[in-house]
């Protein structure tokens, strides 16, 4: 079974469409990157997969894991193994870090049939994920992105998506506001958090990502649908020779 | 209509009296009463408040101490007090309870303490509310028979909280007229629980004034729950005078009130003192709340801070005026005010007055208001993780809401205002 179908896509956001039908296979094990210009539609693939709303699937398919994404609620999609890593993740004053990070564990839990998670396993959990992304204990302590700085912010998405152990995980400009150094622990992160088991779709304009986690599959997208798809060589002939240089390859 | 109240004091005097003997003070508030009437929806002081319910009913004060129904023991906050008084519909619950403790600590029914210790009451009683600023408060001068006395003599510092439950019930169209005095010498530091109540089934009227006075460097945090049900009408005047290096903590809960008006007139008459006045407003059905803080920097070097916030449903309304004076003299005042509003059904409103009269020129001060509704992009972030959109909507009500408590240092009674607050705010 495939992890991920999208057939004939289209997505408006208010009237506008902005997704143009698009089609998209994502297997168990792959990492996928979807590149291109700005305004292209690719965070509003990414929100629509996540189902945010206002915007409006109008046409087409998406299977997840063998069900219709497009009748599920958001936190549906997220108990199914969905996950969205935000490009601008939100603050959330007055929820700390822990307290949510216990709530939405215990809902995956429930949802997959099992028992809240003993404090003493979570704070495992939240010991050894925290580590992998080198996130210190006064973050933990803080209410959810509540004055984080924008690398903070980007490492905090991991760090949960260390702990929820998604299925098909969407990373949303994930490099923007990260400096290098916290570039290479988030994306050694990932790469060790990559199994057969999982599949990731990463979002992003800069090639610069992609020399740390590198994809299966590069797609380049370009008024709101896939104009071409290659390997990770791909994202390097937009980096040199932008969009015009890809669509002239054969 | 004052006229009926005027008569119900003439034939009561004598009984007040030999309960409470205030002599000249109660003679001369039934004249001010007289001459200052009920307040009304013209006065710009209670545009936001509705009388008419009041003035439809006749409200008759019951002075007869009724024994004690025991239903009130479910608002007792589950821990450890120094020291547990119970007023029930105004009277001490126990007969004259009154307690002076080794530390010298004096606690419990104000009856009793002027019966005691006469000399020391009258040192403060109406001292803070020597104007009888409108005709509630005259009113509650002139008909109030108990309440409760908070007494802490200088350099005694109490870490763990004194308690004081007051309950209404049984109370057809009684008025109760509550008169508190809360009294800190110097460099004495104190804590207050409070939490007010009443029965499903009640209309009544409850008057509460207290009068707080705060000595040279001390400090005195007051919290408060506020959980009124039934048709109870309440006015909680508060009168604070807060001496040099004095700080006050205080915080307001109110879950639900059919009508309810707390009423906070700070003044900072000693420099360097502090004041933090902090609520917290859970409105549905037809509630109608207000708060106003009326805080007077009346000398240099203070500061002050209030953060009121407020979540309405159904078709309550709620009101919030903040006034702040800084008087020509008190420069390097601090002052800051906030009240913050979501409103959460389309019949709801919320009146917000944040206010700054400043005559000095060297102070840093801020006023602001927001009223709105939760924020879509948090409430999807939280769906997004997995959590189901009605529990995503709790979640940040109430950490909205109880951020408000921060301040707060009572962790016990915190915690239990917490629960009380998210339950209030789980909606079926």
């Amino acid at each position: 079974m495939k992890l991920l179908e999208i057939k004939d896509l289209h997505v408006n956001v208010g009237d506008k469409e902005i997704i143009k039908g698009l089609d998209l296979e994502i297997n168990y094990g792959e990492v996928h990157a979807i590149m291109g210009p700005n305004g292209t539609g690719k965070s509003t693939l990414a929100a629509a997969l996540v189902g945010k709303p206002d915007y409006e699937i109008t046409k087409g398919t998406v299977i997840f894991k063998g069900k219709d994404l497009t009748v599920m609620e958001p936190e549906e999609r997220a108990l199914e193994g969905m996950f969205l890593a935000f490009q601008y993740p939100v603050e959330i004053p007055g929820v700390s870090m822990i307290n949510f990070m216990k709530t939405i564990i215990d809902a995956r839990r429930k949802h997959l049939g099992e028992d809240p998670m003993s404090p003493v396993d979570f704070l495992k959990l939240v010991k050894e994920s925290g580590k992998l992304v080198a996130i210190n204990d006064k973050m933990k302590g803080r209410a959810v992105n509540e004055g984080f700085s924008g690398g903070e912010k980007k490492k905090n998405e991991i760090f949960q998506m260390a702990m929820l152990k998604p299925e098909l995980a969407i990373l949303d400009e994930l490099d923007s506001g990260l400096d290098i150094d916290s570039l290479k622990i988030v994306a050694e992160a990932i790469n060790k958090l990559r199994n057969d088991k999982n599949a990731f779709l990463i979002i992003t304009h800069y090639q610069r990502l992609l020399d740390h986690i590198i994809p299966d599959y590069v797609h380049i997208m370009n008024d709101g649908r896939i104009v071409k798809s290659g390997n990770k060589e791909l994202a390097k002939v937009l980096e040199e020779q932008g969009y015009d240089g890809v669509m002239s390859l054969n | 209509m004052t006229d009926r109240y005027i008569k119900l004091f003439e034939s009561e005097e004598a009984t007040l009296e030999s309960l409470l003997p205030l002599g000249k003070l109660r003679k001369q508030a039934i004249k001010d009463f007289k001459s200052l009437g009920f307040p009304h929806s013209k006065m710009e002081k209670w545009r936001n408040f509705n009388l008419k319910d009041f003035k439809n009913t006749e409200f008759t004060p019951d002075i007869e101490q009724k024994e004690l129904d025991m239903g009130f023991f479910s608002f007792i906050p589950e821990m450890e007090n120094e020291g547990l008084y119970i007023l029930y519909n105004g009277f001490s619950s126990f007969d004259m309870q009154l307690e002076k403790y080794k530390n010298g600590v004096i606690f419990g029914s104000l009856r009793a303490a002027m019966g005691k210790y006469p000399e020391l009451v009258k040192k403060y009683f109406n001292k803070a509310n020597k104007q009888n600023l409108n005709g509630f408060n005259a009113l509650n001068t002139a008909f109030c028979a108990d309440g409760f006395f908070l007494y802490v003599p200088e350099n005694i510092e109490v870490e763990i909280p004194y308690a004081v439950v007051n309950y209404f019930q049984n109370n057809e169209h009684n008025m109760v007229s509550i008169r508190n005095i809360i009294a800190i010498e110097d460099n004495s530091k104190i804590s207050l629980i409070n939490v007010e109540a009443s029965g499903k089934e009640d209309k009544q009227f409850v008057n509460n004034i207290t009068e707080v006075f705060l000595g040279e460097n001390s400090q005195f945090e007051w919290d408060r729950l506020q959980k009124y049900q039934g048709e109870t009408i309440v006015i909680n005047p508060v009168f604070v005078d807060q001496k040099e290096n004095s700080n006050f903590n205080k915080t307001i809960s109110t879950l639900r009130g059919y009508k309810l008006r707390n009423d906070i007139h700070d003044k900072l008459s000693g420099e360097n003192s502090n004041s933090d006045i902090n609520g917290i407003y859970i409105l549905g059905d037809d509630d109608l709340v207000e708060n106003r803080v009326f805080l007077d920097h009346a000398v240099p070097n203070c500061d002050s801070n209030q953060l009121f916030k407020g979540v309405l449903d159904g078709k309550s309304a709620g009101a919030f005026t903040g006034y702040v004076l800084v008087r020509q003299d008190s420069q390097k005042t601090n002052a800051f005010q906030s009240n913050k509003n979501i409103i959460i059904s389309e019949d709801a409103k919320i009146n917000t007055n944040p206010f700054l009269e400043i005559y000095a020129d060297d102070v840093k001060c801020s006023h602001g208001a927001s009223v709105g509704s939760l924020d879509p992009n948090a409430l999807f972030y939280l769906r997004s993780r997995g959590i189901e959109e009605k529990k995503a909507r709790d979640i940040l009500l109430s950490a909205f809401a109880l951020d408000a408590l921060v301040n707060m240092k009572n962790e016990n009674f915190k915690k239990l205002i917490s629960l009380e607050i998210e339950r209030s705010l789980v909606k079926d």
